[in-house]
Formats: structure tokens, C-alpha cells, sequence
């Protein structure tokens, strides 16, 4: 029994509990391949707490304990300055005592930019490096494609980059500054050994990067434009604003949707060759929509539009829950009064009602979508099945959306002021009346402890249902006007590691066999419940319930890669 | 209050599910916290290290004042086993200001509250309890409904409430847009004489309530002192700790049924009033339903006691006393609300034995604290408090910086906020700056100084409004009539009207005008002669396509006034990204101008050069914007920035610098300013800050004060000064070698209003009409060379650098009389600057290469500087010898004019009438080289 994750982190808790000076590591495969476990004695009780963020999720040892193969993203996301802040709760637990496994110089370094993103980015493909030199992992790559989609045993991963921060070669924090490289060792590693520490243009490191991955057998599969942090270094995209945890000025986005630079990368991306002799072959890189803000996205579809997007590579979202609404749908959702303006930096704060996607079986009580924009709306479940790409639900149950219970009632989101106004002119027109809200002296620390239910899989059947049924009310035809069916286009992005809070009976890599049953049992019920709540077509009707959710869980990932991509 | 009426039901049922609702926010954070104090109770680990927040454990340390940190670590440790018997004396006193609440309805006495005197004539109960004006007007204040020390009841004393004396009421419920809301208290006044004789109210004692923060930490013992259900007096004496704190409650545990509403919760390490009572929290099940502590649902009738309590809540008092500040009372109940804010004395928090705590306090506190225990000055909460603002620049020593973080809310008093202004800046300098936001109503300067005794604080300046170097009307503006504003055209109110015929009447000889003066429209822009430029519409056929192309990706910010709808340029600005950083809204509209208050916006001069429209509607139009087409359309929309309060007037500094900040944010390729004022800390980052990432910020020269204003005078700048037609400088324009460039800014053309608000355009002056044409030029050129840039540089400052250079390298001369090198190496050439070369650069040709680092200076420099540069102006319009008056200068900023020779001695003033004139424009131009 396979399975496939569009979106998981298999090294990364690695990674940070140990910062090693030089390259390539000297730690011991094995070692890498471990749980990474939190050495405090609160972790003990705190069960059904934030320390669930921190538990192991999908280390490799976790991922070979499956049945069988296991196909996935190794993305690799590199720290952000803003998590290393020693603010809100999320930023004391991350730098404090709380986490002693954590290594204080990998955060002290990013703190107090010390290092480039781009440095960190090697450094951790370097750990993966090292697991496929001891076999551990098998890397899938355009050039060597058969033989790994091919396998019946091991871990099969491709590489992502989530975050193009990642892409910065200058000192953290300081632009155009040139990064000081780690010491190192005869490797034959090519993304290292090009890698000088001079700064250098996001877009020609991009084509510098794939070009390197290619000589040494890997390939970048995806980019994710932007991550939760406004990286003013180097301004790629407005970014969705999605981290509560964080009150630091940075995770408030900033701009108006995609940078002249970013635009530059997209193109870049996918316009990629890989020089091979003197031939050159396409190879470009797909963009994730995750993280980007709704004008970013919004942009990205124009763009994409400009360039012919007929002949583009399709649209990727890896690791998202859905609004529920559309766009049009979403705005009107707006709750009066809730626009404010808000200071350091300036944002605007508002909340949009959510969306109700069907009751909790027995519970007899609604659950909602998330409804911020970080998710997913009707429009871009459309424009990313018309590209025939790919979605992957998260199984971050802060993702997939909310018990409809009093303590969850509304919870505002931000925007920058520009991006603010593109969506709502009017409501932007009637706030500027309003004195600014006195801010609040301490961070508002606004933790979401997710119920019992909230961790049922009946949250990601929600999530999964209503693409399903986007998808056939649009009635999306390819280029060659054949039908789309969405169940193709849909899967599985656990962002394992990713610092989520993940469903009950899937709380890490070892356990993804379980959605099996769990789908089985629920995505029926789930039906039910979300056509008495939203109505829509039979999206079940006629499907093989066991052959659907296998491709839920494996299939689709990898026929979209054999199809879609090599 | 009366039991089981419906309606009573509901709002208890109502209050916990807030307080349900509250608990389960913060339930991640109590659940570690109920573990810890499990741990402290039993010896594992010290109440101190129970909070997950340790900046709340630094500010309960300062409240165990004259103990050295070790000392008050171990007296707050020793607490919940061992109690001062002071403390419980200081407790049991004060429950005498406590008190039933008999609350009355038309009907009668309609059931009991628990309320507590707050001022000698105010109690506080909850909302819920007294909801309104007339609720209250109908109930009393029972005192003494307790039971004396031989168990016998004593004689109470009840008090009517008098609410049209004083009340305020912040509802159970939060209201969307009034943050006054949803903390369930009441204030309201009580009657002096009660209902025995003789009984007078100040009898019984009153609670001092303290705004700050800090009397009570995560794990410490409080107590309760209520009626619960209208009983006698009681004193809860089980160990209830407090668990956790948000804003606006505190959350503290209970195992008995709830307190009764509108008790005093006290923290037992102080003796303090913590919080107001008002619901306690059952535990509930999935479905909400509450729980019994046998574990079944609770049925209807069964007892309080059989519920499962699993906490209590209280409002915080810090949120009370803020929300009591704030309030808006009707008239004459000032003075009840001023009983309950004045301070308690406090003495001063200093060691008996400093140096000995000192050492201890650095072994203890190594990690938390490395200075060492901080110095504290005196603290400054009074009534008549408002809001203060400084920047300051932190220590060079990073353990400092942090440290401040934990410990500014303990050691600034009546602290609201600190913010790092540049926390992701490339300058180590500018990543110290921060902004304070406190409380104060303490002189600006004053607070300065104390604050700059701090370990953690380098330098600190009052963030007051500042003059700006241009003369608005009505702004003191010049009146000889050589200078540049004609008062025959210029009125008061900011109208003005034309003065084509004087314009022509000074000008006709000089070449750029004399082949012109039959034909008006080039008459009227001879300033784009000047700088030779024929718009992108005559550009040779490449440059014509790349600029067509690529103007559009350029992102053009003018920090300003904000903008006006008058028709040169309303419709070729973006009004999709405007923004106000004045008045906290989101439109840069600049107010100050509307029918009757007539007052031409600045922004909408400066803009109208660069953007400027033809218009059918202005009489005797002309003149438009560089960046504009043959139609008048634009190539690129200017994006407003509304960052000064008027033209003459820089509100707070911070406005500017967040203006700044939210450009380069966005991603602004050209930033362009035509005001300026006195040098200060957060000036320079913002300006450092621009550089690093390659937005070119092109400023104003400055006017009439004769030296470079800020943020011109900054290296990372680009520096414009003003000529005329002669190609000379224009006489009120600033100079010095910080100038790059010069550009057309005397009898330039451009937009005002007539007396009768018709639109006019007018030939007006000043380095605010040069900057534009170089920021123009600074789009062309970046437009130009939009993808060569990127190749050329990898590093962003670089681009800004480009720019000076290559318009150095394009200039044309200056007049032959003209001064060599203080109004820039020339004068800016448009058609020249697009067909010079893109130069090497290196790293030695940063422009801080050589700058020595920033240095904020003396305390009593900054101020003397902040004071000679708001008073300047005015003596520029009078007599410019007249001497000047110290008022409103403290000692030290005297004392630092003194010396500087700003001011006569003190000594000598005593001595002699006689006043000694000073140069003070050379003055400001000594002091602008001495605070960078």
C-alpha cells in the first residue's frame, strides 16, 4: 500500500536541533533519520497542547515505518527571521527553555543575520543528501524518473522549496551583503560548491540552483513564492497572513500582490532549461500557490495568462484547506465594523464570517471552513483544475477549519492596506473615517486549542468535498476539451513538520495508512452532511469508494507527476 | 442576586460562557501553569519559575520594593507558605471597604451584589449588578454586614448611591469599536452620610487601585473578600492561586462555588487589588453542557457547590484603571474620577544595601537580567496624564537590547508599548532604534533624561511636533518682500493670484525665457528647458519604447501633505494605495484643504511637477508633469503619502518615518520629499534604511534656514537645490556640501487656488518645486534601466549610488557667479542623464563608507536643537537678532544653548539689560554637524 504527500518536511525538526558549522554534515545517517524528541518534562502532560506542533511528524524512520513505498515532497523552508523574534507565545516556546532540543545558534545566527536563507536551504538538502547516500531515501527526478516512480519499496522523494526566501543569497537581513560560507570538504555536492556567498539576483539563482540539482541527480519540483513572513530583503509577493502565533511586524503581510522581482522569478521558473552538453532541455519549476496573498495569487493567474498559460506548467496548492466561498462569496462575508486600521506595521484587521460546511454527524453541531485567505476559494480550485494541477489538502487541522463553538467565534485576519483595498474598496473608503483602535499593550496571544471534533478526519473530508464539488459545478474542460474530473487533481499535503497541529489518528507520517479506513468511513457521512449544508451535485455518486480514496492517498500524486511532469 | 428567575439564569449562564470562552483561549497556557503549581505545591520547582512569562515575574519584583532581587526572589518564593502577618493585617483592613450591594428595582430590594470602595466616595461592583443609572439610583451600599470578632452581627450602615454624581459602566458584553467595552464594572459615587446617625462614609476604608502591572504573578495566592449570596462578610483563606493573565481578566482558581459578583480579588504577595470578581467557569463537556463534579451533566436545581468550578474570573484592574481614564463622563464628575487616579506614594524602589544587591542580583538574575538590577526613577502616573512618545537608541550591547524588551514595562512608569522600528535593517544602528509609548504628565525632556539612565538606553528624545523648513501661509511666513513668497500674491489663507506679468517682468532677459514670452505654454514650463527634457513622447524611438515599457512597473511615493482634488492632478495620482499616517486613516486626503478653509496643499504643488495635468478648467494653464504624456497622462501614477500634519508642521516624527518605512516595505522604487526639519536618530535609519535596500529618496535642500534640513542632509539621500531662470541659486535656498544637484525652484509654475477657490496656477518658489523635476529624472532613469540594474548591481544600495553618480556625470554647469559646490555639482540635465553609462561601483563607494557613525549627542543638545529650530522660523519672519527666552527649556537644555553660545549666560542676563544678538542659522548649522 502506497502513499504519496504533496507537501511534508522530513528532516527539517533535524535540522534545527543541531546547527553544524561545516559542510557536508558529519552526522550519521541514522541519526537523522529519528524522531526528534522534546527532552522536557512538560511534554509529558501537555498532551492535546501547542507541544503537538513540536512532536515528531514525518521523520524518516516515521515514513519507513508505512506498509509500503511512500512517494512525496521533501520541502525544505528555511527559518524565518521573524520566528527567531522572542515575541507572542509561539516566539517564547520556539527561544526559550520550552524547547531544549532546539539549537540556540541556528536561531541566534538567522536572529542576528549571520547567514544567508539560501545557506540554510543547502544545508538541510545537504542532510537529505546524506540519507540518499546511505539509501535511506531515493530522490525522483525528471532525468532518472522511471526507476523511482517505479519502486516498490523505500522513500521516493522530489524536492521542494517552500518560501523564496530561500532563494536569498545575502546575509539575512542585509541585502546585497555577502554571505560567509560554511567551511567544507571535497563533497562533489555542485549547488555547494557554485554557491560563493555573493549575492545574486533570486531569478538567476533559481536557473544556477536547478541547473546544479540536475548535475548531482535532484530536481526542484516546486516553488512555494512566498512563506508567513513579509521578507523585505528580497520582496517577492504579498504574502497571506497566517500566523497567529507570531505578533512580530514581519508576519503582517505588506505590498500589493507579486513584485516586479517576483514576477521575474515566476517567469524564470517556468521558462527553466537544464543545459545538458550543448543541448538544452525544459525543466522548469512549478509555483505553489500556498502562502501567497489573494492579490498575489490573483496576479500569478494573470501572469500566467500573459504568458499563454496554455502551454505553462499547471498550477500547484500544496498544502491548503478551502474558504468555502468564492471570492464574491467571501467578500460578502465580510462582518461589518470588523475593518480597523492597525499600526507597526500598517495593516488592516477584519473577519470574514465562515463558511458552514455541514454538521458533525452525531455531534449535531456545524463545522466551519477557515475562512481567511490563506485558503483556498472557488476561483482558485477552478483555476488550478482548468491548469490540470494538483491540490493538496493539509492535514493542519488550523487549516482545515473550525467547530462552530463559542470560544472560535471569529477570528480576524490582516491584510496590507493596498491589498485591502483591491478586495474591498468600500469598506476600505469608510474605515479611513475612523480614529485608529487603540492598540493593545501586550500582543494578543490568541491560541487555538482545536476540540475533539475538530481533530476528526471529517474536517479533511469537508475540505476534500468541496474541491470535489467546485470542481464539477464549473464542469472544467482541458485544452484538448476533454472533461476535468477533480478527483484526479486532489491529494494529500500533510506539511508534516511544518509546524502543525495535525488530525486525530493521523498525528504523523507512520500513521497516514489510516486515512484509508477513516476516509472510507466518513467521506460518505461527510457527503451528507455537506449537501444538506451547501447542497451541490453527488460528488460520490457512481465512484468506487475504495479506488477513490486510493487515489486520494497515492495515485493521483503520482500520475500527476508521471503525466504532468517528467 | 435573586436566584432561578429566567431571566437572572440567563446572564449567569451568560457570564460563563465568557468565561468559558476565555478559558478555553488560553487553555494551552493555563494547563502548563496548573501543572507547575502542581509542582510548586509540591516543592518541585519555585513559585517564580511557574509563569511561562517571565517578563510578568520581573514586574512583580519591583513591586517587593527596598529588597535587593535575591532577596525579593525569596520573599516571593516564600509566600505561599509563609505570609506576613502585615500583609493579612493590610488585607483584613482593607475588607472593611468592602460591601453588599442591595440593588434596587422599582418593586423593592431586587437581590444582592458584593461592591468595594475604590475613592473615598466611589465603589466598583460589576455592569452586571449595576447596569445603569437608574438600577443604581435605587440601591445602597450596606456596610458592616459581618459578623465582629464574637461571632456577633455588627449594625450595618447602608449609603445611597449617588449616580448623577458619578457613573460609568462598561458593559458585560464587548462592543464592536468601543474598546471601553465588555469589562463588566461600575463606578459610581456613594452618599458621604448613611442611614444611622452619624454614620459617616469615611469611616470605612478604600482600595487605592494601582494601573500597573506586575501585583501579581502566575501561581500566587489571592483571595477573595465578598457576601457571597448577600451573606455576611467572608473571607476565602483556601490556597487559590492565580493561573494566568490576558489583557482584560485574570483567571484564578477555585474549587467552590464562585465568588460573588463585584468582589475585590487581592494578591496576597502585595496586598493589592488584582481584579474585580465577576463569573466563575464550570467545566463543560463537548456539547457545552455544564459539568457536576461527579462528572454528570448538571440537571436544573441542583446546588452552586455541586457544580465542577474549575476557575474564576476577574477583570484586571490595569484594564479598569486605563478604561477609567479614558472614559468620557458627563460633566462635573471629573473630579470624583480624578479621587480614584490619583496616585499612592510609593517610595522609590532602592536597594538598602545597593552595592551588595547589585552583585547578588547579576548571580541570580545572570540570564534574565546581565545589568543587573535596573535604576528606577520616580514615578510619574498622575491624573492629568497623556500620552508621550520618544525614540530612543538602545544599547550597543545586545543582551542590553533584549533585556529591554523583558523589562521596559517594569522599569518606564506608565509604560504602554516599545517597538523596534527596524527590526530587519541591514544597520546594526538602526536595529536599536525603538519607539516608547508611555503615560506621562511629566515633561517631555525631563522623562528623557531619566530614561536615559537607564543601562539599556543610550539615548531617548521626545518624538513633539516639529517645524518643517517650509513657510506655509498662516505659518509665520516671511514678509520681506525680496523673498520668495510675494505677500501681494500669496495671501494668509494660502490663495493666491497670478503673477505672470511680474514673472516676465524679472526674467525676460535670461535665455530660457526670452525666445519664449510671445508663446505662454512654453513660457510656463521653461523649467523643462532647463532641465532639458522634451517629455518621452520626443525621445529618440528606443528610449521612447523602453520608457513606454517600463514606467509602469515603477513604484513613485511622495511623502507630503497628502493630496487635493484640485484637477492638475487628481486623476494622475494611484488613490488605490494612498495612505495617511497623520490622522491613522487609510486616505491621504489632505483636510486642511475644503471650501472655507482654503489652503492650497504642498503635495499638490511638489506632485503637480511630476504628474501635473493639462486642465481646461485652470485659467492660464500650463506647465505639466515630467512623467506625463502629450495627453497629460501619466506614465506612472504618483502614489500620496500623507505624513505632515500641514506644510509648515511635522506632527510627530514617527509619522514620517512610518511613511518611509511602509514605502520601502512595498517595494517603492523612488521616493521624493520636499520637506524637512532638524536632524534626530529615527530620521537617519529610515533614511540608512532606504539606502540599504536601493530606494532612491529624493529630498529638499531645505529653505531659508541657509543649512542642508533633514533628511536631505543624510548621505543616503539624494540632496536638490533650487535655481531660477538665470540659472543661479535661488536665495532661499539651503546649501552645503551635502547638495547633489540643483534643479528649476524659483518662479516655477504651479497649482493654487484664488480667493474664490477658482483653480489658478501661479509662479512660486522654493527647493520643494526643484526636488520634484530629480525625482522625476530618478524614474526615467530607473525605468530605463530597469533590467541592466539587476544585473549591474547585486547589492541594492548600489542603484541609489548609480543614480548620484550618473547625475553628477550628466550635469550642466551653474551660473559662472554661482558658489562652487554647496548647491550641488550642477544643475540636473534630463536627456543627458538617460545617455551616460551605468559606473562601476565598489564597496567604497557606499556613501557611509566614510560617514562616521551616527551619534545622537547630548540630551540637552537634542533639546536646545529641537528648541532653536521651532523658534528659528518665527525669528525669521521678526527681528533676526532678537535674543531668546528660555522658557519651556529645562536646565539642562539651557545650559547646553549656554554653552554652545546659544544663550547669553544666565549670569550676565542678571547683570545687564542688554541682550547680545546671535547668528543663529550659523548656530543651527554648528549643531546640525554635532547631533547626526
Amino acid at each position: 500500500m502506497s502513499t504519496f504527500d504533496l507537501h511534508m518536511h522530513p528532516v527539517f525538526k533535524r535540522a534545527i536541533c543541531q546547527f553544524e558549522d561545516e559542510y557536508p554534515t558529519k552526522r550519521d545517517a541514522g541519526e537523522l533519520a529519528k524522531h526528534f524528541d522534546l527532552a522536557h518534562d512538560l511534554a509529558e502532560w501537555a498532551d492535546e497542547n501547542i507541544f503537538h506542533i513540536l512532536e515528531s511528524q514525518c521523520c524518516v524512520d516515521q515514513l519507513t515505518s508505512q506498509k509500503g513505498p511512500v512517494f512525496g515532497v521533501a520541502a525544505i523552508s528555511p527559518i524565518e527571521r521573524f520566528f527567531t523574534h522572542r515575541s507572542g507565545v509561539f516566539g517564547k516556546l520556539l527561544n526559550g527553555s520550552f524547547t531544549d532540543p532546539f539549537d540556540k545558534t541556528y536561531m541566534n545566527r538567522i536572529r542576528e543575520g549571520e547567514i544567508s536563507y539560501y545557506q540554510l536551504y543547502l544545508k538541510e538538502l545537504g542532510l537529505y543528501r546524506k540519507l540518499q547516500e546511505d539509501d535511506r531515501i531515493r530522490w525522483i527526478t525528471r532525468k532518472d524518473n522511471k526507476k523511482a516512480l517505479g519502486a516498490t519499496d523505500k522513500i521516493n522523494v522530489v524536492l521542494g522549496m517552500e518560501g523564496g526566501h530561500a532563494l536569498c543569497r545575502s546575509l539575512i537581513g542585509r541585502p546585497g551583503t555577502k554571505d560567509t560560507k560554511a567551511k567544507t570538504t571535497a563533497d562533489g555536492h555542485t549547488a555547494w560548491d557554485k554557491f560563493t556567498g555573493e549575492p545574486m539576483h533570486p531569478a538567476d539563482g533559481l536557473k544556477e540552483l536547478q541547473q546544479s540539482l540536475w548535475n548531482d541527480g535532484i530536481d526542484l519540483f516546486y516553488l512555494t513564492l512566498t512563506h508567513l513572513s513579509h521578507i523585505g530583503d528580497q520582496f517577492l509577493a504579498t504574502h497571506a497572513y497566517g500566523m497567529k502565533m507570531l505578533d512580530t511586524p514581519e508576519s503582517y503581510p505588506q505590498g500589493n500582490g507579486i513584485s516586479e522581482m517576483g514576477k521575474e522569478v515566476v517567469r524564470t521558473a517556468y521558462t527553466l532549461n537544464w543545459k545538458e552538453g550543448t543541448k538544452a532541455v525544459n525543466a522548469p519549476v512549478m509555483i505553489d500557490m500556498k502562502h501567497m496573498g489573494l492579490k498575489s495569487r490573483q496576479d500569478l493567474y494573470r501572469l500566467r495568462a500573459d504568458m499563454g498559460d496554455k502551454k505553462l506548467p499547471p498550477l500547484l496548492a500544496t498544502h491548503m484547506g478551502v474558504t468555502g466561498y468564492s471570492v464574491a462569496g467571501w467578500k460578502a462575508a465580510l462582518i461589518g465594523n470588523t475593518p480597523r486600521v492597525k499600526e507597526d506595521p500598517r495593516n488592516v484587521g477584519f473577519t470574514i464570517k465562515r463558511q458552514d460546511a455541514g454538521e458533525w454527524g452525531v455531534l449535531n453541531k456545524k463545522f466551519n471552513f477557515n475562512a481567511w485567505s490563506i485558503n483556498l476559494m472557488d476561483d482558485d480550485i477552478v483555476k488550478i483544475l482548468e491548469s490540470g494541477g494538483l491540490i493538496g489538502i493539509s492535514l493542519d487541522v488550523r487549516i482545515l477549519g473550525w467547530q462552530d463553538a463559542l470560544h472560535k467565534d471569529d477570528i480576524e485576519e490582516f491584510m496590507s492596506p493596498e491589498d485591502f483595498r483591491c478586495h474591498f474598496p468600500q469598506e476600505y473608503a469608510r474605515i479611513f473615517h475612523k480614529p485608529l483602535g487603540v492598540e493593545s499593550m501586550t500582543a494578543e496571544e490568541d491560541w487555538f486549542k482545536p476540540a475533539k471534533e475538530e481533530r476528526h478526519p471529517l474536517a479533511l473530508c469537508f475540505n476534500i468535498l468541496h474541491v470535489a464539488s467546485v470542481g464539477m459545478i464549473a464542469g472544467i474542460k482541458d485544452a484538448a476539451g476533454d472533461s476535468i474530473d477533480p478527483w484526479d487533481h486532489i491529494c494529500i499535503g500533510s506539511d508534516f513538520d511544518g509546524l502543525i497541529d495535525p488530525l486525530k489518528n493521523v498525528r504523523d507520517a507512520g500513521q497516514v495508512g489510516e486515512l484509508r479506513p477513516l476516509l472510507m468511513r466518513w467521506l460518505p457521512e461527510a457527503e451528507k452532511a455537506y449537501r444538506k449544508e451547501l447542497a451541490g451535485p453527488e460528488v460520490l455518486a457512481g465512484q468506487d469508494l475504495s479506488a477513490l480514496v486510493e487515489k486520494l492517498l497515492h495515485t493521483n500524486g503520482r500520475e500527476f507527476l508521471r503525466t504532468k511532469w517528467i | 442576586m435573586k436566584k432561578n428567575s429566567p431571566q437572572n439564569e440567563g446572564l449567569r449562564n451568560r457570564l460563563a460562557e465568557i468565561g468559558i470562552a476565555n478559558y478555553a483561549r488560553y487553555a494551552a497556557e493555563i494547563n502548563i501553569t496548573k501543572a507547575n503549581i502542581q509542582l510548586n505545591r509540591e516543592g518541585k520547582i519555585p513559585l517564580t519559575a511557574v509563569a511561562i512569562d517571565g517578563s510578568k515575574v520581573s514586574n512583580r519584583m519591583s513591586k517587593e520594593e527596598g529588597f535587593s532581587m535575591a532577596d525579593a526572589l525569596e520573599r516571593v518564593n516564600g509566600i505561599p507558605n509563609f505570609q506576613d502577618v502585615s500583609i493579612v493585617g493590610r488585607v483584613l483592613r482593607l475588607s472593611r471597604s468592602v460591601c453588599r450591594v442591595l440593588i434596587g428595582s422599582a418593586q423593592g430590594n431586587s437581590g444582592f451584589g458584593t461592591g468595594f470602595m475604590i475613592a473615598p466616595r466611589v465603589m466598583m461592583t460589576n455592569n452586571h449588578v449595576l447596569p445603569d443609572m437608574s438600577t443604581a439610583a435605587r440601591s445602597y451600599a450596606q456596610f458592616n454586614y459581618e459578623l465582629n470578632d464574637e461571632g456577633r452581627a455588627m449594625e450595618p450602615v447602608s449609603f445611597k448611591l449617588m449616580p448623577n454624581e458619578l457613573f460609568f459602566t462598561s458593559s458585560l458584553e464587548r462592543r464592536s469599536g468601543d474598546d471601553l467595552s465588555g469589562l463588566d464594572f461600575t463606578i459610581v459615587a456613594v452618599e458621604e452620610v448613611g442611614d444611622q446617625d452619624k454614620s459617616r462614609l469615611q469611616k470605612f476604608d478604600f482600595v487605592r487601585l494601582d494601573g500597573s502591572l506586575g501585583k501579581i504573578i502566575d501561581g500566587e495566592t489571592c483571595v477573595v473578600i465578598q457576601h457571597p449570596k448577600g451573606d455576611y462578610k467572608k473571607i476565602v483563606l483556601k490556597d487559590i492561586r492565580m493561573i494566568t493573565a490576558n489583557e482584560d481578566v485574570l483567571i484564578y482558581e477555585s474549587d467552590t462555588q464562585p465568588g460573588s459578583s463585584g468582589s475585590p480579588v487581592f494578591g496576597m504577595g502585595t496586598a493589592q487589588v488584582v481584579a474585580l470578581h465577576h463569573t466563575g467557569v464550570p467545566r463543560t463537556d463537548a456539547q457545552g453542557n455544564w459539568l457536576r463534579k461527579d462528572g454528570g451533566p448538571v440537571q436544573p436545581g441542583d446546588p452552586d457547590d455541586a457544580i465542577d468550578w474549575i476557575g474564576n474570573e476577574g477583570i484586571r484592574i490595569s484594564r479598569i484603571v486605563d478604561a477609567i481614564r479614558r472614559a468620557s463622563l458627563a460633566d462635573g464628575m471629573d473630579k470624583l474620577r480624578e479621587s480614584i487616579l490619583v496616585p499612592e506614594k510609593r517610595s522609590s524602589r532602592v536597594s538598602k544595601d545597593p552595592e551588595h544587591s547589585t552583585v547578588i542580583a547579576r548571580s541570580v538574575f545572570d540570564e534574565m537580567n546581565p545589568a543587573g538590577k535596573p535604576q528606577s526613577f520616580t514615578p510619574t502616573t498622575m491624573p492629568h496624564a497623556s500620552i508621550l512618545k520618544f525614540e530612543l537608541l538602545l544599547s550597543k550591547d545586545r543582551r542590553l537590547r533584549d533585556a529591554w524588551r523583558e523589562k521596559a514595562a517594569e522599569v518606564v512608569p506608565g509604560f504602554i508599548s516599545t517597538t523596534q522600528l527596524f527590526p530587519n535593517s541591514t544597520d546594526p544602528f538602526a536595529r536599536r532604534v525603538h519607539y516608547l509609548v508611555l503615560m506621562s504628565d511629566g515633561q517631555p525632556w525631563k522623562l528623557a533624561a531619566e530614561i536615559e539612565t537607564l543601562p539599556y538606553v543610550e539615548a531617548c528624545t521626545p518624538d513633539l511636533p516639529s517645524a518643517t523648513d517650509v513657510f506655509g501661509p498662516g505659518d509665520d511666513a516671511p514678509r520681506r518682500t525680496e523673498e520668495g513668497f510675494l505677500p501681494d500674491v500669496i495671501y494668509d489663507d494660502g490663495t493666491a493670484e497670478p503673477n505672470e506679468d511680474r514673472f516676465i517682468k524679472d526674467w525676460q532677459n535670461e535665455d530660457v525665457i526670452k525666445s519664449k514670452l510671445t508663446e505662454k505654454s512654453a513660457l510656463r514650463n521653461w523649467n523643462w528647458r532647463m532641465v532639458n527634457w522634451d517629455g518621452v513622447w520626443n525621445a529618440p524611438g528606443p528610449l521612447r519604447t523602453t520608457l513606454t515599457k517600463n514606467l509602469a512597473r515603477i513604484r513613485f511615493v511622495q511623502l507630503d501633505t497628502g493630496y487635493t482634488r484640485h484637477s492638475k492632478i487628481k486623476d494622475n495620482l494611484d488613490l488605490d494605495k494612498d495612505l495617511n499616517f497623520v490622522d491613522g486613516g487609510a486616505d491621504a486626503f489632505d483636510p486642511k484643504h475644503g471650501f472655507g478653509f482654503k489652503h492650497p496643499g504642498h503635495g499638490t504643488r511638489t506632485g503637480s511637477l511630476t504628474i501635473g495635468r493639462p486642465s481646461k478648467t485652470i485659467r492660464d494653464d500650463g506647465n505639466q508633469g515630467l512623467l506625463t504624456n502629450e495627453n497629460g497622462d501619466p506614465f506612472v501614477k504618483l502614489i500620496p503619502y500623507r505624513v505632515a500634519e500641514r506644510v509648515a508642521l511635522l506632527g510627530n516624527g514617527k509619522d514620517m518615518v512610518d511613511g518611509a518605512r511602509t514605502a520601502i516595505d512595498s517595494g517603492t522604487d523612488v521616493i521624493f520629499m520636499c520637506m524637512g526639519s532638524h536632524p534626530r536618530p529615527m530620521i537617519n535609519a529610515v533614511v540608512r534604511e532606504a539606502y540599504e535596500r536601493g530606494v532612491i529618496w529624493v529630498c529638499a535642500a531645505g529653505n531659508e534656514v541657509e543649512t542642508v534640513v533633514a533628511p536631505a542632509m543624510y548621505p543616503g539621500t539624494i540632496a536638490v537645490a533650487a535655481i531660477n531662470p538665470s540659472r543661479r541659486p535661488w536665495h532661499g535656498s539651503s546649501n552645503g556640501p551635502q547638495v547633489d544637484i540643483a534643479a528649476p525652484g524659483e518662479d516655477v509654475y504651479v497649482p493654487f487656488w484664488d480667493k474664490n477657490n477658482n483653480e489658478i496656477m501661479v509662479y512660486g518658489n522654493g527647493t520643494s518645486y526643484a526636488t520634484p523635476h530629480v525625482a522625476a529624472a530618478a524614474v526615467l532613469w530607473k525605468a530605463l534601466h530597469y533590467d541592466a540594474l539587476r544585473t549591474k548591481y547585486t547589492k541594492p544600495w548600489q542603484i541609489v549610488e548609480a543614480f548620484r553618480r550618473c547625475l553628477i556625470a550628466s550635469k550642466q554647469d551653474h551660473h559662472k557667479d554661482t558658489k562652487k559646490d554647496i548647491y550641488g555639482k550642477g544643475i540636473l540635465d534630463i536627456s543627458k542623464l538617460l545617455n551616460v553609462a551605468l559606473p562601476r561601483l565598489e564597496d567604497k563607494d557606499h556613501a557611509y563608507a566614510k560617514e562616521p557613525p551616527p551619534d545622537p549627542g547630548d540630551l540637552g543638545i537634542r533639546e536646545g536643537l529641537h528648541y532653536l529650530w521651532n523658534t528659528f522660523k518665527r525669528k525669521l519672519t521678526k527681528d533676526p537678532t532678537e535674543s531668546m527666552a528660555t522658557v519651556g527649556l529645562t536646565d539642562r537644555g539651557a545650559a547646553a544653548l549656554e554653552a554652545l553660545g546659544a544663550l547669553p549666560s544666565r549670569k550676565a542676563m542678571e547683570s545687564t539689560t542688554s541682550r547680545v544678538p546671535i547668528d543663529q542659522a550659523k548656530l543651527l548649522r554648528e549643531m546640525f554637524n554635532t547631533v547626526r
